[in-house]
């Protein structure tokens, strides 16, 4: 076991078995995410015209202990949208995310980390063709790890940190069923439209910004 | 530390494109192909998903959509005889797909049930037992370097088949193909006819290989090349009879195919007999009615002569015939069976939509008297559609409002059924006994259904429109389909057809998009 795995283990042992009194300063944090999603499953040609999504989020962190930081938040899926074809479909979900970040410590200022997110997310599909509409929505889930450098800047009443990421998004499938099509005539029984399962998965990257308090 | 401010960049947008997209389909469903109603499916083409989309319908509800994946674009569908098998052309793909509708195995490059032609086709005519399918080059498709528009392929589709395709260039004579009949068995033998600008190609279907005959059609009297418009065919022990129309509609001709010894010249073992008809004025019809009781069936032509206003029915073997002046103008001739089977015949002018007329042609051919009845119809029509085993007719006419009705030769009676608006398809299903209309009326559309017993019609909002109708009698299901993105299709029990009773697929070509 070397000495990360082992830092890592006495603080989760650590969080575990022992409730801290109080948060010190410094333990809180909260940050904003500005993500891009370059998806990789072919399921979503019909879905986007250059395969990136934009993946904005926003958490709250808690650290226990030294080097670890428990993370609770909000992720959101947008920029997924396809209009050029006869029809226009867009795609968006929102993620309750749960996660923890592990800090190696190599120097006050600058650091790396290791952090996964686990999260729940539900998607929306907005379909319209020829003036009529349908939307249905599909829940998922999905594990994102990821790899964090970090620069610190230390300010008077607390520290602010910034953060670039790279990692994989790999998510369950969305079935995408149920989408019934409006018509002018109510007394019609419209059969649904399954557009089938789109998968989401894909590399991430972007920028984290973070007050620590 | 002394603080430090920071100039965020919140996005790192870093160009990483393309990882999984593909062009995603085009679906505007103006390219899509169909509806066909196969057995107890719902067949169109989706050409932008290289696909056939088939719907399982059952008493005017969607059980399953299915997609069948192709090797190419689908450019033609036809539906086989045997009710269970479509056939795919492909254009782009060069191959003719044959896919059973009750499977959903797609069919790539290489499988078996694709069938390679070789050229970029667009025309595909099926022998009425669905074992012979021809693909040719309809008018004005032959349009690129190398294509060559006298050459066709032969498939066999018969299941024992050892080479299913046979390659031919037919001898051009300066023209090129209109379209191609073929014709029924006569013994054991079956030809093709291949209708091309001022002359008819007869082939051998027994042996695709076989040196085609080319009989030019040059009128007899007056000199001057004809251009085929289309062929009927009968059978007479060893002879096949066609009559073969044209636009020089003065020049009817008779084509009697007989077999011969064997041509030392090319090995053809038939030959092509080329007559004349007479008693046929320009704009006039031509068909082929049998005759006599069973044991002595003759077979006789039956043509119209506008500018006399004469119908002539004449003999073949013996070239003689019978005339009966009806009216000046008619020019529009059909064929029915009357209530006790009889054969019939229905003459009219196009140019006087109001009078029609009924032949006996038993008597006709027998010389009795009154052998022909005429009846006027209380308002204009633009055509006739007899309705099998009875003595009415489907009249059409060409009003904005009222445009269909059912006439009673028998005793001039007119069922219309109010103000249906204009007729845009048209379905007769004898199975189900009913007639099916979509009909436009405005800017609304309807499924008018009657009931051929009682006339009584039902009539049912199209939410949204329609293009095309389809009946399937076997899942007592009716159909209209809109050709609007993403595609539409309405659905009615066939014996409820209401508003209540409707039902819409809407958007099926962008089922299991994500999947494709």
């Amino acid at each position: 076991m070397n000495d990360s795995t082992l830092a890592l283990a006495l603080a989760l042992a650590l969080a575990l078995a022992h409730t801290p009194a109080h948060a010190k300063a410094g333990d809180l944090e909260l940050s904003l995410t500005s993500e891009a999603l370059a998806l990789v499953s072919g399921t979503v040609s019909a879905t986007t015209d250059d395969s990136i999504a934009f993946t904005p989020g926003l958490r709250i962190g808690w650290s226990p202990v030294d080097d670890l930081t428990l993370l609770l938040g909000w992720r959101d899926i947008t920029a997924l949208s396809r209009a050029d074809r006869g029809y226009t479909l867009d795609t968006s979900g929102d993620a309750l995310v749960v996660g923890a970040r592990y800090s190696l410590g190599l120097d006050p200022v600058v650091d790396l980390h290791f952090e996964v997110d686990l999260e729940a997310l539900h998607t929306d599909f907005d379909l319209a063709i020829a003036g009529t509409t349908a939307t249905t929505s599909a829940w998922g889930f999905g594990v994102v790890p990821k790899l964090v450098a970090s620069a610190k800047a230390d300010v008077d009443l607390f520290d602010i940190d910034f953060r670039l990421f790279v990692g994989f998004a790999a998510r369950t499938n969305h079935h995408a069923d149920g989408l019934r099509l409006s018509l002018e005539a109510p007394a019609s029984q419209v059969s649904p439209l399954d557009l089938g399962s789109l998968n989401l998965s894909g590399v991430v990257f972007g920028a984290n910004l973070a007050v620590i308090f | 530390m002394r603080p430090s401010r920071f100039t965020f960049i919140l996005t790192a947008i870093l160009g990483l494109h393309g990882c999984a997209l593909s062009e995603p389909p085009d679906f505007r469903t103006a390219s899509a192909l169909g509806p066909l109603a196969i057995g107890d499916h719902l067949v169109l083409g989706d050409a932008d998903a290289n696909a056939l989309v088939i719907l399982d319908l059952a008493d005017g509800a969607l059980v399953a959509t299915r997609r069948v994946p192709l090797a190419g674009a689908p450019s033609l569908i036809v539906a086989a005889p045997n009710a269970s098998t479509a056939l795919v052309l492909s254009r782009e793909d060069r191959t003719l797909a044959i896919v059973a509708t009750d499977s959903s195995d797609s069919i790539g490059a290489g499988d078996p049930r694709s069938v390679a032609l070789g050229a970029p086709f667009e025309g595909l005519v099926l022998s009425p037992d669905g074992d012979i399918a021809i693909a040719y080059y309809p008018p004005g498709t032959a349009n690129a370097v190398f294509h060559n528009e006298n050459e066709i392929a032969v498939v066999d589709l018969a299941p024992a088949a050892p080479t299913p395709v046979t390659r031919r260039t037919l001898a051009s004579l300066g023209g090129a193909p209109l379209q191609i009949k073929i014709s029924p068995r006569v013994g054991d033998r079956r030809f093709a006819f291949v209708l091309s600008e001022e002359h008819v190609a007869v082939m051998a279907l027994d042996d695709p290989a076989m040196a085609e005959r080319s009989v030019p059609l040059v009128s007899l009297t007056t000199g001057g090349n004809r251009t085929p418009t289309g062929v009927v065919f009968a059978t007479d022990t060893a002879t096949l009879w066609a009559i073969v129309s044209t636009e020089e509609a003065n020049s009817v001709y008779a084509l009697a195919v007989v077999p011969t010894a064997i041509s030392e010249a090319d090995g053809a073992d038939f030959d092509v007999r080329l007559s004349q008809l007479a008693g046929v004025s320009p704009g006039g019809a031509a068909t082929l009615v049998a005759l006599g009781p069973t044991a002595a069936r003759a077979l006789y032509t039956l043509t119209t002569s506008p500018a006399a206003g004469t119908l002539t029915l004449t003999d073949i073997a013996t070239a003689t015939g019978k005339t009966l002046t009806v009216q000046a103008g008619v020019d529009r001739l059909l064929l029915f069976d009357g209530e006790a089977g009889a054969p019939m015949a229905l003459t009219w002018s196009s140019h006087n939509g109001y009078t029609f007329h009924v032949v006996d042609l038993d008597r006709m051919a027998a010389g009795a008297n009154k052998a022909f009845e005429s009846r006027t119809a209380r308002d204009a029509f633009s055509t006739l559609i007899p309705i099998p085993a009875t003595s009415r007719f489907i009249a059409l006419h060409a009003s904005e409002d009222e445009g269909v009705s059912v006439i009673d030769a028998t005793s001039s009676r007119v069922t219309g059924f109010g103000r249906t608006g204009h007729v845009v398809a048209l379905q007769l299903s004898q199975e189900l006994d009913r007639l099916f209309l979509l009909t436009r009326l405005g800017f609304d559309d309807f499924l008018v259904s009657v009931d051929l017993a009682s006339l009584h019609p039902e009539v049912a909002r199209v939410p949204d429109g329609a293009d095309a109708l389809a009946v399937l009698p076997g899942v007592t299901t009716v159909s209209a389909v809109s050709y609007r993105e993403g595609g539409r299709v309405t659905l009615w029990p066939a014996f409820a057809t209401a508003d209540d009773t409707t039902r819409v697929v809407s958007g099926f070509l962008l089922d299991r998009l994500f999947n494709r």
